[in-house]
């Protein structure tokens, strides 16, 4: 995990890589020091090196304008539709995202789903250079209570999402509806058979 | 007692072994569904969950061999006496509210209760043998995932506490012997050379310590997004590729400044026997550079198993239970270049 450049102390969750005069350069800070900086995110989204930061803001903040609502209801969960002004409370440990940036330690399992988004970032960041930063990040072994299909269900189906939110970001609504489809046929497939064991 | 008094007898992971990787160590984070993580503050379910624990651990085949200790009823001295011989982590040694480890009767395997997460299970091996303290931990790891409902998810894997454990929680470290690569100062490039290979190097007591006696810890950051035989294959490659630069910084070494490195030998080995004080620093610079010696054949007048036993012995708690009390630390370095002497044939006055 990267620690903010600036404050030093939260997990940096924003990571920019600029390259000049083959000089690689990266910087790692927090979205607190980012905002107290005044990087202004709505802007830097345009730029190309920016790219993930501003799929970020579409898909975990306010959507853009022009997403046809009724897609944007079946992409994402109304969890997920929430402002990050709004920090969650974890119904089963009382903890917040903020809480955690603080403490660098989750309150319960639960919070990988209670802070899905910005875990996902994170956790993306931490991630070996060949693996998939869409996921699913586990590509390892089940417990033995687990049935191996239908975790590697799961495990697909979160993917399509992911693919399917970057479709709706990306505005490339042919490919969400392949995508969408694709789910559906999934969801359907894995339903009465299995527990969403998140 | 978890640790062995006897003095001649070493830890498993300090058995006669002078090659670069002086020890192995693997570590599974296991976390039990619907609880909170023992980071939580209020602390509730921690003994509930360290009853549950030792419960199903109770009915695994063997499982009545692991020896328990409660660490929150251990004196100090013995949790510190627990953290040189790496049986136990800083974090549990320090932490609070209801805790544990279970070691097997040859203290290789273990399992630590209530650390930063619920479980984590480890095997400590001597010399190289990631594949083999895999297996061992895996092993025990299946065992008990029969019977206990671990936190899991399809998508991120086994849930921890610290999300830069999630995936497999998976932690291989080795403990690598050095000295040619700190001496003609190429340790640096190694650092940069792990680093870009996405793993980690630490001090002798993990994390935030010194690279004290010249051993380095290396292990894997990424837990995710590999799955654990990858993991694995790609810690022995690393670690393999370093031990091949050390070879080399020591032939190197050997052919161009030979009279140097044996002068540094030999300086080491006049300190340990005749020296009046003694830090732990400076005694493991010492014990590294007639470590490097044996290795190399430059130097015969210690056996592999005494050094491992006077490098274990100098270690404060250690050397505070083979004096039989609590010492200053000023005191200290007299009793342990007092231990030198004596262990090596110096003069006692």
């Amino acid at each position: 995990m990267y620690i903010c450049q600036i404050c030093k102390k939260s997990p940096a969750t924003i990571h920019l890589t600029d390259i000049h005069n083959n000089v690689k350069k990266e910087v790692h800070i927090c979205e607190a020091c980012a905002k107290e900086k005044g990087f202004n995110i709505q802007t830097a989204a345009n730029l190309p090196q920016l790219l993930g930061l501003a799929a970020k803001k579409g898909e975990g903040g306010k959507l853009p304008g022009t997403l046809p609502s009724a897609l944007a209801a079946a992409v994402l969960p109304a969890s997920k539709r929430r402002t990050e002004a709004k920090d969650t409370v974890c119904p089963v440990c009382g903890f917040t995202w903020k809480r955690f940036t603080e403490q660098t330690r989750l309150g319960c399992p639960c919070d990988y789903q209670q802070f899905g988004d910005q875990l996902r970032r994170l956790i993306a960041s931490q991630l070996p250079p060949r693996a998939s930063r869409n996921g699913p990040f586990h590509v390892g072994k089940t417990p033995a209570r687990t049935d191996p299909a239908a975790a590697e269900n799961i495990r697909t189906m979160r993917s399509l999402e992911r693919r399917l939110r970057d479709a709706v970001t990306e505005q490339d609504y042919e490919r969400a509806a392949l995508l969408k489809s694709e789910l559906d046929a999934l969801a359907h497939e894995a339903t009465g058979k299995v527990e969403d064991a998140g | 007692m978890l640790v062995d008094d006897a003095p001649g007898k070493p830890c498993p992971a300090a058995r006669r072994n002078i090659g670069i990787v002086i020890s192995t160590r693997v570590r599974l984070a296991r976390n039990l569904a619907g609880r909170k993580f023992p980071t939580h503050p209020d602390g509730s379910d921690r003994l509930e969950i360290l009853s549950d624990i030792k419960r199903v651990v109770g009915t695994l085949p063997g499982g009545d061999a692991f020896a328990w200790r409660n660490i929150d009823e251990e004196s100090p001295l013995e949790c510190r006496l627990l953290v040189e011989r790496h049986l136990i982590s800083r974090e549990l040694a320090e932490g609070s509210g209801p805790r544990a480890v279970a070691l097997n009767p040859e203290r290789s395997l273990g399992m630590m209760i209530n650390e930063e997460d619920h479980l984590r299970l480890q095997c400590l091996m001597p010399g190289l043998a990631l594949h083999e303290a895999y297996a061992r931990t895996d092993r025990l790891d299946n065992q008990l995932s029969e019977r206990l409902e671990f936190a899991f998810d399809p998508f991120y894997g086994y849930l921890t506490s610290c999300p830069t454990n999630v995936g497999t929680g998976l932690r291989v470290s080795a403990m690598l012997h050095l000295p040619a690569l700190a001496m003609t100062r190429h340790i640096e490039k190694v650092y940069r050379a792990i680093i870009e290979m996405r793993m980690a190097v630490r001090g002798f007591y993990g994390e935030g310590t010194e690279a004290y006696g010249e051993l380095y810890q290396i292990s894997n950051q990424a837990t995710c997004g590999k799955n654990e035989a990858d993991i694995i294959d790609d810690m022995d490659a690393a670690i393999a590729a370093i031990v091949r630069y050390e070879e080399r910084a020591r032939a190197r070494l050997a052919a161009s400044e030979r009279r140097q490195l044996e002068d540094r030998i030999w300086r080491s080995w006049g300190a340990l026997r005749h020296a009046r004080l003694m830090n732990t620093e400076e005694a493991m610079r010492h014990l590294s550079s007639l470590r490097m010696g044996l290795a190399m054949g430059l130097f015969t007048d210690i056996r592999p198993s005494e050094l491992d036993r006077l490098f274990l012995y100098s270690q404060p708690a250690h050397l505070q239970r083979l004096e039989g009390r609590e010492l200053e630390p000023g005191d200290r370095d007299a009793a342990r270049a007092a231990l030198f002497r004596k262990s090596l044939g110096g003069e006692m006055n």
